[in-house]
């Protein structure tokens, strides 16, 4: 009975996998019993014999194929990394939005730009692409205003560059601008119109007619030639609408400025330049000379230096400043520099200067 | 093979972890330390040849590498990789229905002996050719012993005394409970040591102790 209870026991301690208690007894157990001893030793010996079998080693091919069969299946599982990126599901749809969001944001941005409360912008640049002639929607009578106003203003623009090709300078500053040729050109004209005075009468209705269009109707297109055969009629609505014209164009250039600064910084050197222009014509007109002669001299020498067209109105108004203050040569000087802004106003200039050496000549005498 | 240095210090689970995450080398590590254990295993349970054997032996490792996901690292790599080989073994073994038609170990049988060699054939002989006839004695013992041994117990005395597996392991790779692997094993010893004493193995192991000295190790 023991020795069947005992042999239960026989394998783990030849392992040696018994508790302390257990191995001690077999270990006294076997003391004393023959045929266990002798069985355990045989055990031992069936252990010893299994353990001591030699190791065969597998055909060293079989382990070449076997690797190659691993490297094989993990390339079949795992694409390069650009693969296994590039037909990654979820990416072509995120990736896709992606893009057409940028898209969106980027042509929203641009359009921006041209906003609806800058519509004025948008027309200017209309206007460097679609040619006056072709223009449905320019209504007649506005050619006609700005042919009349430029034409009885006195001014030969004929030479003029044509405001379409002009960078974009904004309706207003169109207006103000040929309000403020229209008010600068206006005493010079005066002089010429005394030799003319059977025309004046007329003036008065070309006056009303005038106000009434440019109330209106935008000056906001390039001027036609100008037909010099209206020159002697331009002499009389000039002097008239010296005054009015210029004060419309300055309020509508100052209503004008708040927008063209929320459109950012365009043509802001150009207003500018405008604004003490109109500044200096206002001083010459309250008869505040000194002050006009400072602002058109600032304006002069500003950098980048003003267009010509600015020069010219410039140069003109700071030489009828000097003839009013009695700086004659001042006045020949500024007369000379207008002819070199202004080539089309030479023979006037030189008119001028002419007048002026008379005029010192006389008080000499 | 590749080169396996870099893998070196790995353990059995965190090469198999490797080898999942795409690391070859990890794969030729596992390969080397238990190849040979494994290729033993599988000729000792199924009583095959090596040649057959290895073809046995590379199946197994197929399914190894590809059924690599389903390995868990938290469980001993041994018992995943003898579990596959055990039901391969069984499935081979219950396929073929071979079980009589084993053919013991190759060595022996391409030895240029025919039969089992008789304790009065041994004594005849001079004392290096007894030595061999006795190796080879001895590894027929062997094989017969193990090959008379039904499946269930042969399994389980082939990893407890030629794989070294603990009783624990061998249960779970079994699937059986500890105790019954327990008396699996009793019953496999007694089974072994009848065979040997008929065989007369213990008095031919007594021989060279007295007149040789000469250990049995093969």
């Amino acid at each position: 009975m023991e020795c069947k209870r005992i042999e239960g026991f026989l394998i783990d301690y030849i392992h040696d996998d018994l508790g302390p208690a257990e191995n001690e007894l077999v270990r006294r157990h076997l003391l004393e019993c023959q045929d266990c001893t002798k069985k355990s030793k045989e055990y031992e010996q069936i252990s010893k014999i299994f353990e001591e079998q030699a190791q065969t080693q597998p055909d060293p091919k079989v382990l070449d194929n076997l690797s190659k069969i691993a490297r094989d299946e993990l390339e079949r599982n795992n694409p390069p990394f650009w693969k296994r990126w590039f037909y990654f599901p979820i990416l072509v749809p995120a990736l896709s939005s992606i893009i057409a969001i940028s898209a969106w944001i980027y042509y929203e941005n641009q359009n921006l730009i041209y906003s609806p409360d800058e519509t004025f912008y948008s027309r200017d640049v209309m206007a460097k692409k679609i040619p006056l002639n072709e223009d449905p929607n320019l209504p007649e009578i506005q050619e006609e205003t700005v042919s009349n106003l430029e034409s009885r203003s006195g001014r030969v623009l004929s030479d003029r560059p044509n405001p379409a090709s002009l960078p974009d300078t904004g309706k207003k500053s169109r207006i103000q601008e040929e309000a403020i040729n229209t008010d600068e050109t206006a005493p010079v004209k005066e002089m010429i119109a005394r030799r003319d005075v059977k025309e004046v009468d007329k003036s008065s209705e070309y006056k009303d007619d005038l106000f009434d269009k440019f109330e209106t109707k935008p000056l906001n297109r390039p001027v036609p030639k100008q037909d010099t055969a209206a020159e002697d009629e331009s002499i009389e609505v000039g002097m008239l609408a010296e005054g009015t014209l210029e004060e419309k164009a300055d309020q509508e250039f100052r209503e004008h400025k708040g927008k063209t600064q929320r459109a950012g910084s365009y043509s802001s050197s150009e207003s500018t330049y405008k604004y003490k222009l109109n500044l200096a014509l206002k001083q010459k007109k309250e008869g505040n000379c000194e002050a006009s002669i400072k602002t058109n001299e600032e304006l002069l020498k500003a950098s980048p230096p003003p267009p010509d067209s600015v020069k010219e109105i410039s140069y003109l108004s700071l030489a009828e400043c000097y003839e009013k203050e009695g700086e004659w040569e001042n006045a020949i000087i500024n007369y000379r520099n207008l002819q070199k802004a202004a080539p089309d106003q030479t023979d006037f200039a030189k008119e001028k200067i002419k007048y002026i050496r008379q005029q010192t000549r006389l008080l000499k005498k | 093979m590749v080169d396996t240095a870099k893998n070196i210090d790995l353990t059995d689970e965190e090469a198999m972890v490797e080898f999942q995450n795409g690391n070859a080398g990890a794969f030729d590590l596992l390969l080397k330390r238990h190849g040979s254990g494994l290729l033993r295993f599988i000729m000792k349970m199924t009583l095959n040849s090596k040649s057959n054997a290895e073809d046995l032996f590379q199946e197994v490792f197929v399914k190894v590498i590809e059924h690599r996901k389903k390995y868990d690292g938290n469980k001993k790599f041994t018992t995943w990789l003898y579990s596959l080989a055990r039901n391969h073994c069984i499935d081979y073994l219950r396929t073929k229905k071979n079980k009589q038609n084993f053919s013991l170990d190759v060595s022996f049988s391409s030895g240029g002996t025919n039969g089992p060699v008789t304790l009065e054939t041994l004594e005849s002989k001079e004392r290096n050719q007894e030595e061999i006839l006795i190796d080879k004695e001895i590894k027929f013992q062997i094989n017969l012993g193990v090959g008379q041994l039904k499946e269930e117990f042969r399994e389980v005395f082939l990893l407890r005394e030629v794989e070294f597996l603990s009783l624990k392991e061998i249960a779970e790779i079994t699937q059986v409970p500890l105790s019954t692997i327990k008396s699996r094993l009793r019953y496999a010893y007694n089974n072994l040591r009848d065979v040997f004493i008929k065989a007369g193995f213990f008095d031919l192991k007594k021989k060279p102790e007295r007149g040789v000295e000469k250990s049995y190790g093969m």
